[in-house]
């Protein structure tokens, strides 16, 4: 499980068959003080999420097909939830960020 | 850590002897991207579960053990696959900046000297031998107590 955030979206008509109906985000992972670590990565969506939200990613194969309930899913990472707030040490945290759509 | 990814098509590659199970498969050449559609990495090889990307496509690939489930022919021996031809790829402006990972800075410690005690010279003196000198027995006595081994005998026969 992995916290990340949504940065932009992809648009395809043409792709495998169990990635269809779903939607799909490019999301970039964050610290636990917001802060972006390491490279951009591509999921699909399964709860709904916008550009700007801070998400939970799952990345274990198997997990995913299970939600998917699709033998054949090939996907390696889905965001599974939108977080609403973190608490670490105490102090409460709100990750997600408003962007300006250019 | 890069999962899902983007890249472009750059070319492909023809091998006529290979595992049965890569048969039928196309195999292509990707050249990673990132959010600005800049080469990333090296190019690597990745069979192609569309079927129908080319050169010159931007498509999105799943690796690692998805990468050969989704190609439905069973388990095929695949580290990359293609899944998908971008139509649209649209990224906020302001995350499209490279993340700079600082990379911590080790403060090197001045080596201390630590001051060497000189060896105290090793004074050699003779201690008395503990060794207690056998005592005398009479040569006769002594012929008596060596009796013929049997290898000694054996030699002697050979």
């Amino acid at each position: 499980m992995l916290l990340a955030r949504v940065i932009g979206t992809l648009v395809a008509t043409i792709k495998t068959k169990s990635h269809e109906n779903y939607k799909i985000l490019a999301i970039k992972p964050i610290d636990l003080s917001g802060n972006f670590i390491g490279d951009t990565l591509i999921a699909l969506d399964t709860a709904q999420a916008g550009i700007g939200d801070c998400v939970l990613i799952m990345q274990e194969g198997n997990s995913i097909r299970s939600i998917m309930n699709d033998e054949e899913g090939a996907v390696d990472a889905m965001i599974v939830g939108i977080v609403d707030f973190i608490k670490v040490d105490g102090e409460q945290r709100e990750l997600t960020v408003s962007y300006n759509r250019d | 850590m890069i999962v899902l990814k983007l890249g472009k098509v750059i070319g492909n590659v023809v091998a006529s002897v290979k595992d049965p199970g890569l048969d039928g498969l196309r195999l292509l050449i990707i050249q990673g991207l990132d959010d600005n559609f800049q080469a990333i990495g090296n190019p690597y090889i990745a069979a192609d579960g569309i079927r129908t990307a080319g050169p010159g496509d931007i498509v999105y690939i799943v690796s690692r053990k998805e990468a050969a489930v989704a190609i439905s022919k069973g388990l095929v021996p695949i580290d990359e696959c293609v899944v998908g031809f971008v139509d649209e790829y649209t990224v906020v402006s302001a995350a499209k900046e490279k993340v700079k990972v600082p990379i911590p800075k080790v403060k090197k410690k001045p080596i201390e000297k630590k001051p060497v005690k000189a060896r105290k010279p090793v004074q050699k003196t003779k201690t008395p031998s503990k060794r207690v000198p056998r005592p005398k027995t009479p040569p006769e006595k002594r012929r008596k107590a060596r009796t013929p081994s049997t290898k000694a005998t054996q030699a002697k026969g050979d």
